[in-house]
C-alpha cells in the first residue's frame, strides 16, 4: 500500500521577502502538532461544578494544573493547555500520529469523568510569527489590545483577525506569537498576512 | 527692512495664465517671484518642479502646493461650484473651501484635494477644477450673468413642476447641469495601484492635534507614564506656532517644538503620527484616523502603503484641534487675493512667499495689527488697517508707526478687481460718507476665531456659544474627553501651553497615570488684545456678492431669502441655501451664516441653532476605508484540503458563502474543452451508472457529546431520535421556532453519548448558533457539549453502483450490505487513513460519506481516484450533484428558503406527533395548514424538450392579464440525464393535489414561455431501491 501522505494546510515556500531589514520577522507553520479540546460536561446553569471535576481529574491523572482564568495557558509537560472558555481548553502538543495519540491517551487518562474530548488537529493550521513587529502585524487585522501590558507574553486570546476566527498564543519570550487559524481559511489568511507583513519585511522559514 | 525679491516687476503676474510649457525647467525653478529672499520653513536647497494645469512651475522642499502656487504668483487656482467665479487661496489649512485641485495622473487620480494641504513634490501634476473648457477661460461662468435667476432654493423651485407638469423642467436642464455641477471628475484609470492599510491601536490618551497645547497634553500625558498617541493632520508638528514667529521660554518657538517633539520620541509609549489626520468621534469613546503615510512621495515606497486608516481605542481623549479664523462677509469678498489674516501669516512666516506686494488688512479682532506686523517685516507694504472698532487699543501703535494708515471705525464694502484678482478695496465709514479707493493686491481678513469643536460634537453634546468670545466652544463632555486650548476659545498662546498640560495631566489621572498635577508652564511674553468686536457681515452699497459659504456660493442674500421663505432654523437654512454642506463642512462659513440669519431674526445667535458636524472632519478616500478587503481579499476564502486537485484537474470555482466548491471537471472532447453541459452531465451518468466521487468537505459538522445527547436531538429536530441505534444514521429535519424550516442533515450515533450531525453548507454556522443558544440559554439543564469540527473533517462523497466494490478495495473492514446497510455507520481504515465510513445518500445511487482527518484528505481521494480507474471513475461537481438531487426531488437552498414548512416539502410524515421540539407550536398556526400553501412538486415541459429555468412564474394560463394570479415559482431545474429532457421542481399551489394538470411556467423577464405538467418531485427511482442492497 502506498505511503499515507499528510498535508499542512499552507505549505508556504522558504525565502526572504518585502521590505529589506535587518531584522525581519520570521513566518513558520508549526506542523505535526496535536490539538485535541477538552469540554466539561454539565448544566450550562453550573459551569463551577463539572469545570472543577475536569480540573481535579485533570491534575490528578496528568499531573497539571487547567488554566482556569480567561487568556491564561498552562504547560504540562511537552505541551500547553489554552484557555478557550469558561468550560473549555485546548491542549496542544507534538504527536507523531497528528493528534490521534493524544486523543486516545486524554480518553484513557479522563475516563470516567464527564468531559467531553474532540481531536481538533487538523481543524486549525498554526504559524508561528516572531520578530519584533509582530504586534503591529497584528494589529492591522485585529481589534484587541496587543500591548505587552494588555496582552502579556503567555497569555492566548480568541478573537477575529482578518475577518478570520483565530486563536493567539502570545509566546512567553514575548517576541512572537502563535497563530491558530481554521484550516480552510488558512490559506486566505496567509495571503493576507504576508500582504501585511511586507512593509516590515519577513522571511519565511520551514 | 529687506523688499522681498523681484516684487515690483512681477506685480500682478498672477493675472497672467500664459501657458509656461515652452520655458525650459531650470528657467522655472529659478523663478519664483513672490518667494521671499529669506525666512520660512523651506529647504531652498531643494527646488521642486511640478506642473499646475500643465505649466511647469518650480517651488520649494517644504512648500504646500498652495504656497508654491503663490510663490509663482498664481492667484487664480479655481472656479466655484455654482457660478463659476474665480477663486484663490482662502487659508493655509485643511479649513480651504476654493483651492480644490485634481492631483496625479491616471489610476492615481484624486480629485478634491485642498491645494493648502497637499504637500509639494517633485514632478507633482496638478489641475483645476470646475472649469470647463479652461480655467482662465471658462463658460461656466456665464452662470454669474444668470445669477439673478438661480437663487438659493432653484432647483427645489424650478424642477418641482407645477401641477401637471411633473418632472418635465428636470428631464430637460438635467443633462446641462450634470455636466457643469458636481465637484472634480473620478480618476480614468483603474485599479489605484497603490495600497492602503488599516491598523488598531489602543491608548490611555488620544490627543487630537499637536499645536501648542496638544503638544503639551501630549508632553504632560507622557511624563505621567500613560500610553499616548498625538496626532496631527500637518506634516509638521507646531499648529499655530508655525505660522507666527513667537518666543517661548526665551526661545524661538520652533526650538520649543523641537525639543517637545524629541521629547514624545524618547518616551517608549507614545506613538506621534504626523500627517494623520482624525476624522470620527465615534461613541465609547472609538475614533478614526487616516494618515497619508505616501501622500507627499510621487508614489509610496515599496511595500509601504499610500495611506493608513488607524481605528482607536483610546480610555481618554484630548482635542487640541485648536481654532479656524472667520473671513468676513463683504462684495466680492471672495476675489483671488482676499485670504484669511492667518493665511497670509503662515504663508509669509513658514512657506516664505509674499501673497501680495500691497496689502489691506480688515478686521475687528486684534490679529489684524498682528498680521500687519508679519507683512511688514517680510517687505510687505501695508497700505492701511481696516479696524471697524471706534476706538484703537495698542495693537495699533506698531501699524502706525510702520507707516500703514489706521483707519479706525471704517469698514471694506467692496472688493475691486478681475479675474486675475483683487485690485482694490471699497472702504467707508461706519458713520457714513463716501467710499474711499485703496489699491492693493492682497486684503486679509481678521475676522475673528471660530473654535474646532467638530470632533466633540461627534462625540455627542451640542456646542454652546460664548458670547465673550463670539463663537461656539465645546458643550459639556458626554463621553471622556476634554477640550484644550484654541479649541476650546484659549486662542492666547499662554493661556494654550497651560491648558494643555493641565488637560494632558488630567487624562493621564483620569487613566490611571499620575497626580493631575500639570507641568509648570513655559512662560510666553504677549501683550493683551483689545476688545474684539466681530463684524459678521458689511452691508452691501450695492453690487457684487457677498459670500458666505465660498465652496458651495452661498451668498448673504441667499441666508435673507431663506429667512424670508420662511427656511429660520438652520436645518431648513442648511438645506435650503446648502450652506456649509460642501466638502469643508462649511468650516469657514457656518458661524458666519448663523450670525447673518440671527440678525434678520433679531435673536440672539444661539437662538438660531447649531448644525450637527458628522464624520469625517476632512474627506477620506474610500482606498483608506477598504483597506486590504478589495479583490479577491474582499472576504477571507475557504478552501477544502483537496481545492488544489480541483483546480489542477479543470474544475471552475463557486462561491458557496465563503467557500470555493468545484462546479464540474471540464475534459476535451474531440480537440475541445467540453461544455458546462457536456462535463455535468457526463458527470451524473457516470454517478448513475458507475461511480464517481464528490467532495463534499464544506458541509457542516457538530459533534454532540453528554448523557443528553438524545433528548436534544428530539427537541431541536422535528422526527424522533428516540429509537437511533448506536452505529445508524438518520436524515433530520430543524425547524425555526415559527414552525418553518431551518436546515436538513443525517444525524449518526457514534456512541451511546456521542452524536455527529451535518448540516448544509450555508447553515453550518446558523445551525451551531442556534444549537449553543439552545443548551446556554434555553435548556442550560441538558449536558450536552457542541464542538464544530468542520475543519477536521474532509468528506468524500463516493456514489453509484460501484461505489461499494471501489471501498471495499481500500477499506481495512467490511463494507458489504449485512455490515454497513444503507444508514449504517463503520470506522475502518480507508487507504490507510483512520475513517468514519457512512452509508447516505445524496444523489439517490448507493452511496458512502467517507470522513478522513484533513491532513490525509487528499491522499485519501487521489487513492479512491487511483483505486477505480477500470470502473472510469470521475470526480462530479456541484453541477453533477445538483442535477442528480433534483431528480430526486431532494429540496436544498432554493427550496429550504425560509418559507417552506416540512409538509410543504412532502416531508409532513417526518414531523413527530409524540414529543415537544422546535417548531411545534408554530406548526399549528392556521397560516401553515392552509391547503392551498405552495408545495413541492416537479415539473416537466409538456413537449419534453423545452429549457425550465429557476425562478419562473408558475401561471394557470400565460395569456391572461396582467395582472396574472401566480400559482407558485420554480426553485430549481436541470437537464435529466436519466429521462432525457428537461425537469424542475417548484413550489405551487395546492401542490400535489394538482398531480397530472398542465400549466405554464413562464418568465416576463426573459419571455421564456413553457407548457408544464405537474408531477411528483421525485424523477428517479422513487422507491429507492437503487439505496439499498
Amino acid at each position: 500500500m502506498v505511503e499515507v501522505a499528510y498535508r499542512s494546510a499552507i505549505e508556504p515556500a522558504p525565502g526572504t521577502f518585502g521590505s529589506a531589514s535587518a531584522a525581519p520577522l520570521v513566518l513558520t507553520e508549526r506542523r505535526g502538532l496535536a490539538q485535541v479540546q477538552l469540554a466539561a460536561i454539565g448544566r450550562a446553569d453550573a459551569v463551577d461544578r463539572s469545570v472543577m471535576a475536569v480540573a481535579a481529574a485533570f491534575d490528578g491523572k496528568l499531573g497539571g494544573a487547567l488554566p482556569l482564568a480567561p487568556g491564561m495557558v498552562m504547560a504540562v509537560g511537552d505541551a500547553v493547555v489554552l484557555w478557550m472558555a469558561p468550560d473549555r481548553w485546548l491542549v496542544v502538543g507534538p504527536d507523531p500520529e497528528s493528534g490521534m495519540k493524544m486523543e486516545e491517551g486524554l480518553r484513557k487518562a479522563m475516563a470516567g469523568v464527564a468531559v467531553a474530548i474532540t481531536d481538533q488537529s487538523q481543524a486549525r493550521a498554526v504559524l508561528r510569527v516572531r520578530g519584533a513587529a509582530w504586534r503591529s502585524l497584528l494589529s492591522k487585522g485585529c481589534s484587541l489590545d496587543l500591548h505587552p501590558r494588555s496582552f502579556m507574553p503567555g497569555r492566548c486570546a480568541s478573537t477575529r483577525l482578518a475577518h478570520v476566527p483565530a486563536l493567539l498564543h502570545a509566546l512567553p519570550s514575548g517576541d512572537g506569537v502563535d497563530l491558530y487559524v481554521p484550516r480552510s481559511y488558512a490559506r486566505s489568511f496567509w495571503e493576507w498576512l504576508v500582504d501585511a507583513a511586507a512593509e516590515y519585511g519577513y522571511r519565511v522559514e520551514p | 527692512m529687506t523688499p522681498p525679491v523681484d516684487l515690483a516687476a512681477s506685480h500682478g503676474a498672477g493675472a497672467s495664465l500664459a501657458p509656461r510649457d515652452a520655458e525650459p525647467a531650470t528657467h522655472a525653478a529659478a523663478h519664483q517671484p513672490f518667494r521671499l529672499a529669506r525666512g520660512g520653513m523651506v529647504d531652498r536647497s531643494r527646488p521642486l518642479t511640478f506642473r499646475f494645469d500643465g505649466a511647469l512651475l518650480s517651488g520649494l522642499a517644504g512648500d504646500s502646493l498652495a504656497s508654491a502656487l503663490l510663490a509663482n504668483g498664481v492667484r487664480l487656482v479655481g472656479r466655484s461650484f455654482k457660478y463659476h467665479r474665480p477663486r484663490g487661496v482662502l487659508t493655509a489649512g485643511s479649513e480651504e473651501p476654493n483651492a480644490l485641485v485634481g492631483l496625479r495622473r491616471g489610476a492615481r487620480f484624486e480629485p478634491n484635494t485642498r491645494a493648502t494641504v497637499a504637500e509639494l513634490f517633485e514632478g507633482l501634476d496638478a489641475v483645476s477644477q470646475h472649469c470647463w473648457p479652461s480655467l482662465g477661460f471658462d463658460l461656466g461662468a456665464l452662470n454669474a450673468l444668470l445669477a439673478p435667476l438661480i437663487p438659493a432654493g432653484f432647483y427645489y423651485k424650478t424642477f418641482m413642476g407645477p401641477r401637471g407638469t411633473g418632472t418635465g423642467p428636470w428631464m430637460f436642464f438635467e443633462r446641462f447641469i450634470r455636466r457643469a455641477a458636481g465637484l472634480g471628475r473620478a480618476p480614468d484609470a483603474w485599479p489605484d495601484p497603490d495600497a492602503y492599510d488599516q491598523r488598531s491601536i489602543h491608548v490611555d490618551v488620544l490627543v487630537v492635534g499637536a499645536g501648542p497645547a496638544g503638544l503639551a497634553a501630549a508632553l504632560a500625558a507622557g511624563r505621567a507614564g500613560a500610553r499616548v498617541l498625538l496626532a496631527d493632520e500637518q506634516s509638521a508638528l507646531g499648529g499655530a506656532l508655525l505660522r507666527d514667529r513667537a518666543t517661548i521660554d526665551g526661545r524661538p518657538a520652533d526650538a520649543w517644538v523641537a525639543a517637545a517633539a524629541s521629547e514624545l520620541a524618547r518616551m517608549a509609549d507614545v506613538t506621534v503620527l504626523p500627517r494623520t489626520t482624525v476624522f470620527g468621534y465615534y461613541d465609547h469613546n472609538f475614533l478614526s484616523a487616516v494618515e497619508r503615510v505616501a501622500d507627499h512621495l510621487p508614489e509610496p515606497e515599496p511595500h509601504r502603503p499610500r495611506q493608513r486608516l488607524w481605528q482607536i481605542r483610546a480610555q481618554q481623549v484630548v482635542l487640541a484641534t485648536g481654532a479656524v479664523e472667520r473671513p468676513i462677509v463683504f462684495a466680492d469678498n471672495d476675489r483671488p487675493g482676499v485670504m484669511l489674516a492667518s493665511a497670509a501669516r503662515t504663508y509669509v512666516n513658514r512657506y516664505a512667499v509674499a501673497p501680495g506686494c500691497r496689502a489691506v488688512v480688515f478686521g475687528g479682532h486684534d490679529d489684524e495689527y498682528r498680521t500687519s506686523a508679519a507683512l511688514a517685516a517680510a517687505g510687505i507694504t501695508v497700505a492701511a488697517v481696516i479696524d471697524p472698532r471706534a476706538a484703537v487699543g495698542p495693537g495699533a501703535a506698531h501699524a502706525r508707526a510702520g507707516g500703514s494708515e489706521i483707519l479706525a471705525g471704517h469698514v471694506v464694502t467692496r472688493a475691486l478687481g478681475g479675474a486675475g484678482g483683487v485690485r482694490a478695496v471699497e472702504v467707508t465709514a461706519r458713520a457714513g460718507g463716501a467710499p474711499r479707493r485703496i489699491d492693493c493686491d492682497l486684503v486679509c481678513m481678521a475676522g475673528g476665531w471660530t473654535p474646532v469643536v467638530h470632533l466633540q460634537s461627534q462625540s455627542g453634546p451640542k456646542p454652546v456659544w460664548d458670547q465673550a468670545l463670539a463663537a461656539f466652544v465645546p458643550g459639556a463632555a458626554r463621553q471622556a474627553e476634554r477640550s484644550a486650548g484654541a479649541a476650546r476659545g484659549q486662542i492666547a498662546r499662554s493661556a494654550c501651553l497651560a491648558d494643555g498640560l493641565a488637560a494632558g495631566a488630567a487624562a493621564a489621572q483620569a487613566a490611571g497615570f499620575g497626580d493631575g498635577r500639570a507641568p509648570t508652564a513655559p512662560s510666553v511674553v504677549e501683550s493683551e488684545d483689545a476688545p474684539f468686536e466681530p463684524i459678521w457681515h458689511v452691508p452691501s452699497r450695492g453690487g457684487g456678492k457677498r459670500f458666505v459659504d465660498f465652496q458651495d456660493d452661498v451668498t448673504a442674500e441667499d441666508v435673507a431669502l431663506a429667512e424670508r421663505e420662511g427656511f429660520r432654523s438652520v436645518e431648513h437654512l442648511k438645506r435650503y441655501t446648502t450652506l456649509g454642506m460642501g466638502t469643508d463642512q462649511g468650516k469657514t462659513a457656518n458661524v458666519n451664516g448663523l450670525a447673518i440669519m440671527a440678525e434678520l431674526r433679531k435673536l440672539p445667535i444661539p437662538g438660531v441653532g447649531t448644525t450637527t458636524f458628522r464624520p469625517p472632519y476632512t474627506p477620506v478616500t474610500w482606498g483608506a476605508l477598504a483597506g486590504r478587503e478589495v479583490g479577491l481579499h474582499f472576504n477571507p476564502i475557504r478552501r477544502t484540503a483537496i481545492h488544489d486537485w480541483h483546480v489542477a484537474n479543470g474544475a471552475p470555482l463557486q462561491t458557496a458563502g465563503l467557500w470555493l466548491r468545484p462546479r464540474w471537471y471540464v475534459r476535451r472532447r474531440n480537440g475541445r474543452p467540453e461544455t458546462w453541459q457536456e462535463a455535468s452531465q457526463r458527470e451524473a451518468v457516470q454517478v448513475r451508472n458507475g461511480v464517481g466521487i464528490c467532495d463534499v468537505s464544506t458541509l457542516g459538522k457538530i459533534e454532540l457529546q453528554g448523557p443528553d445527547v438524545i433528548e436534544l436531538l428530539n427537541r431541536v429536530y422535528c422526527n424522533g431520535f428516540s429509537t437511533l441505534a448506536v452505529g445508524k444514521a438518520r436524515y433530520g429535519l430543524m425547524l425555526r421556532e415559527d414552525g418553518l424550516v431551518l436546515d436538513d442533515g443525517t444525524v449518526a450515533r457514534l456512541a451511546e453519548d456521542r452524536i455527529f450531525l451535518t448540516t448544509t453548507t450555508a447553515n453550518a454556522i446558523k445551525v451551531m448558533q442556534h444549537l449553543e443558544y439552545y443548551l446556554q440559554v434555553v435548556w442550560p439543564e441538558l449536558r450536552v457539549q457542541a464542538t464544530s469540527v468542520t475543519e477536521q473533517w474532509t468528506a468524500i462523497a463516493v456514489s453509484g453502483p460501484q461505489s461499494r466494490a471501489l471501498l471495499a478495495r481500500l477499506a481495512d473492514a467490511d463494507v458489504g450490505d449485512a455490515s454497513l446497510p444503507h444508514m449504517g455507520v463503520i470506522h475502518a481504515r480507508v487507504a490507510g487513513v483512520p475513517a468514519r465510513i457512512f452509508r447516505i445518500s445524496f444523489t439517490g445511487e448507493r452511496a458512502f460519506e467517507v470522513n478522513v482527518p484533513s491532513d490525509r484528505g487528499l491522499h485519501v481521494w487521489e487513492a479512491l481516484m487511483a483505486a477505480g480507474k477500470d470502473m472510469d471513475i470521475m470526480p462530479y461537481g456541484l453541477e453533477a450533484m445538483g442535477t442528480m438531487r433534483i431528480e430526486k426531488g431532494h429540496p436544498a437552498g432554493a427550496e429550504l428558503d425560509g418559507r417552506t414548512t416540512p409538509d410543504d416539502l412532502g416531508m409532513g410524515r417526518l414531523v413527530s406527533t409524540k414529543k415537544e421540539f422546535v417548531g411545534r407550536r408554530g406548526l399549528e398556526r392556521p397560516g401553515l395548514k392552509d391547503p392551498a400553501r405552495q408545495k413541492l412538486v416537479g415539473l416537466m415541459p409538456a413537449d419534453r424538450q423545452s429549457r425550465l429555468r429557476g425562478g419562473m412564474q408558475v401561471v394557470a394560463d400565460r395569456k391572461v392579464g396582467p395582472p396574472n394570479e401566480t400559482l407558485g415559482h420554480t426553485t430549481s431545474s436541470a437537464m435529466s440525464p436519466t429521462l432525457g429532457h428537461p425537469v424542475a421542481l417548484a413550489l405551487v399551489s395546492g401542490g400535489l393535489a394538482r398531480r397530472g394538470e398542465r400549466l405554464w411556467a413562464v418568465s416576463p423577464v426573459t419571455g421564456m414561455e413553457v407548457e408544464v405538467e405537474v408531477t411528483a418531485p421525485c424523477f428517479v427511482d422513487p422507491e429507492g431501491r437503487r439505496l439499498h442492497g
